[in-house]
């Protein structure tokens, strides 16, 4: 037990709270066929048992908290590296709807093995040249399924 | 109920067609590279190849997938074995021996000795698979929508309650998977649900992205993490030029072979049971194991023994985790759920009707599980000199690669870039979850069983009139719902006394 579990809990609190008062009643709609349970019957009950779970976990820290040495999870790095991961993933994202598989994903290795210390240029260029290719070759030509052309050159 | 000896034939005849026979071999080969890559694991393998399945018929897809699995496995005690870098949690295990064992020149006796007990446990706990699956989804048949929500209650209890640190956090995360399940059309009434008017999300959260970002683009983040804080790869020991240390002399087997048939009955059993994964598994076989063995003080230090207890159970887990998957439709462990997105890909839904439906399948699905072992067996003792040098590739070169791989395969999935954003978050989510110390398997379980339980659970409501009575009138789902209770109490309030007692 620690103080990640408590920051948990009142996260969770928070979010069971907006749920079942603002999210719930506005996104189900029920014709009532048949009898039995509505639509909005699981996803109200199951935020209110996380909620009530959410209060036991922060009940049970508060309690202990005092008692603990914390871990620390996130440091300057680890944030920064976080957001890294974010960019790269949303990056990629944007990039294949713009630019296309082959072009990305030459960027996407490129980019993540310089980030992961990697300086042989002609290592990086090889990697990030024949594995797009390939995986290309493979889905696209020979299974028949298109990949991401990008808007750019389509 | 049980297969019939024309569908046992047809089985036959599909499993030896070219494509399946390949499906097998590239299955297996496949497993064992992405398994012995330093950081990579089986469940990596299956979430990797999963898209590579839409193209393929629903046994050659399924096959492809087992076989990944059981090479992925094995793949995985490479790495355990040559640099104690295990790829999975149950691999550690492994490496308890096996490295030591490497560490004195003996990989390649260490890595046969592997080889040997893991086809033996695999082998084993399919042939108990095949006999018990077709009369245990016979008597689930029998069973109505009561029975259904009960028996998947307690199997919700038990993965929740085994997995994770705490089985508060755990049914918090578990909770969390079911929710995010709900979202697209109710599945009764046919009504938009939680959508907020987005229309690609009437469908609901697509479960292979899901397991993609969960699975492997969490790891392929906390690597790249890794990498950045400069530490470097594992080196692998130098091997002895003794011939005596690159084989597996027939007095050692002899030595090991108890350990390997305890390993495999006692992991056959208990794996499955939903949730009661590998990583017990194999600890429970090493304890037994060391118990029973008259040179105890070795384990730990190079014991073939101990090895072979240990690689007897991670396999003997892969037969009997589809047990429940196969006769009631519920994934035991995180393979067997993605196995269940392969199987509806394909329009199968799993579970006792799948006997009825469509027991040629499953007959050939059995035959390929045991010509997948044959196949494991064979490749990697031919090759394993070949996969060993797998372990010494770079992981600034694989990681790019794989995560080349998720993004093609979530697009894929869903044919757009949704798939995709899906990854990503459940990437991004999956790397925060272990960050802050908590297991996702009770997220992906809740994510895969949720849906099922509301659907029985709303039918039984519809039978009974909205009355909860139901599960008390009728005896098996009383059973389950008692048994429920007591798997509750067993884990959750027997470990927080533990863990106070501990504390002390």
């Amino acid at each position: 037990m620690n103080r990640i579990d408590a920051i948990l809990g009142i996260f969770f609190i928070l979010f069971s709270l907006i749920g079942l008062i603002f999210i719930v009643p506005h996104q189900t709609i029920s014709f009532g066929y048949g009898g039995g349970l509505s639509p909005a019957f699981f996803p109200n009950a199951i935020l209110g048992v996380l909620g009530a779970l959410s209060i036991l976990l922060v009940v049970s820290n508060f309690i202990k908290l005092r008692n603990n040495k914390q871990r620390r999870v996130f440091d300057i790095g680890g944030i920064s590296n976080f957001i890294r991961i974010c960019l790269i993933i949303f990056g990629s994202c944007l990039g294949l709807y713009y630019l296309g598989f082959l072009v990305v994903s030459l960027l996407i290795i490129s980019a993540t093995m310089l980030l992961m210390g990697e300086r042989n240029w002609r290592l990086i260029l090889t990697v990030g040249i024949v594995c797009p290719f390939v995986i290309y070759l493979v889905f696209a030509v020979v299974l028949k399924k298109p990949l991401p052309v990008g808007i750019l050159f389509s | 109920m049980f297969l019939g000896t024309e569908q046992l034939l047809g089985g036959l005849v599909d499993v030896f067609t070219a494509g399946n026979l390949l499906a097998i071999v590239l299955g297996i080969i496949l497993g064992i590279v992405v398994g012995a890559a330093p950081g990579l694991n089986s469940i990596m393998a299956i979430a990797i190849a999963v898209p590579l399945t839409f193209y393929m018929s629903p046994l050659s897809a399924i096959v492809f997938l087992l076989a990944v699995n059981k090479g992925g496995t094995f793949g995985g005690s490479i790495t355990a074995i040559l640099i104690n870098t295990p790829g999975s949690p149950e691999s550690a295990v492994t490496g308890f021996d096996g490295y030591p064992l490497a560490q004195a020149g003996k990989a390649e006796k260490a890595l046969k000795m592997s080889l040997y007990a893991s086809v033996i446990g695999d082998t084993f706990s399919d042939l108990v698979l095949i006999l018990v699956a077709a009369p245990l989804a016979a008597v689930a048949l029998k069973m109505g929508p009561p029975e259904i929500t009960a028996v998947i209650f307690f199997s919700l209890t038990l993965v929740v309650a085994m997995t994770g640190r705490s089985m508060l956090t755990g049914l918090i995360i578990a909770c969390f998977g079911f929710l995010t399940a709900l979202i697209g059309t109710d599945p009764i009434e046919g009504t938009s649900r939680l959508t907020f008017g987005i229309q690609v999300l009437d469908e609901g959260i697509p479960l292979i992205p899901t397991a993609i970002g969960l699975l492997a683009v969490t790891e392929i983040f906390l690597q790249f993490e890794k990498k950045t804080a400069g530490i470097k790869d594992d080196i692998v020991a130098v091997a002895s030029t003794d011939p005596k240390d690159k084989t597996v002399s027939l007095k050692e087997f002899k030595g090991a072979s108890k350990s390997i048939v305890r390993g495999s009955l006692i992991v056959t059993a208990i794996g499955a049971l939903p949730g009661v994964g590998a990583i017990i598994a194999a600890f429970l076989s090493y304890g037994a194991a060391k118990r029973a063995s008259k040179s105890p003080e070795l384990f730990g230090k190079g014991s073939l023994e101990g090895l072979a207890a240990a690689e007897s159970a991670n396999n003997a887990v892969i037969g009997s985790n589809l047990i429940p998957l196969f006769a009631l439709g519920i994934p035991g462990n995180v393979v067997a759920a993605i196995l269940i997105g392969a199987f509806m890909i394909h329009g199968v839904i799993p579970g006792p009707m799948m006997f009825q439906e469509h027991g040629r399948l499953i007959a050939g699905i059995f035959i390929a599980l045991l010509l997948a072992n044959l196949a494991n067996f064979i490749i990697n003792l031919f090759s394993l000199k070949l996969f060993a040098k797998i372990v010494n590739v770079p992981k600034v070169i694989i990681f790019p690669i794989v995560f080349i791989l998720c993004i093609t395969g979530s697009y894929l999935s869903t044919g757009d870039l949704f798939g995709m954003v899906v990854m990503g978050l459940y990437g991004v989510i999956g790397y925060l979850m272990v960050k802050l110390d908590l297991s996702f398997l009770p997220m992906i379980i809740g994510f895969i069983l949720g849906p099922i339980f509301e659907v029985s659970l709303r039918q039984t409501m519809i039978l009974s009139d909205n009355s909860l009575m139901i599960f008390i009138t009728r005896p098996i789902s009383l059973a389950f719902i008692l048994l429920s209770v007591i798997s509750i109490w067993q884990f959750g309030v027997k470990r927080k006394r533990k863990q106070a007692a501990l504390a002390k």
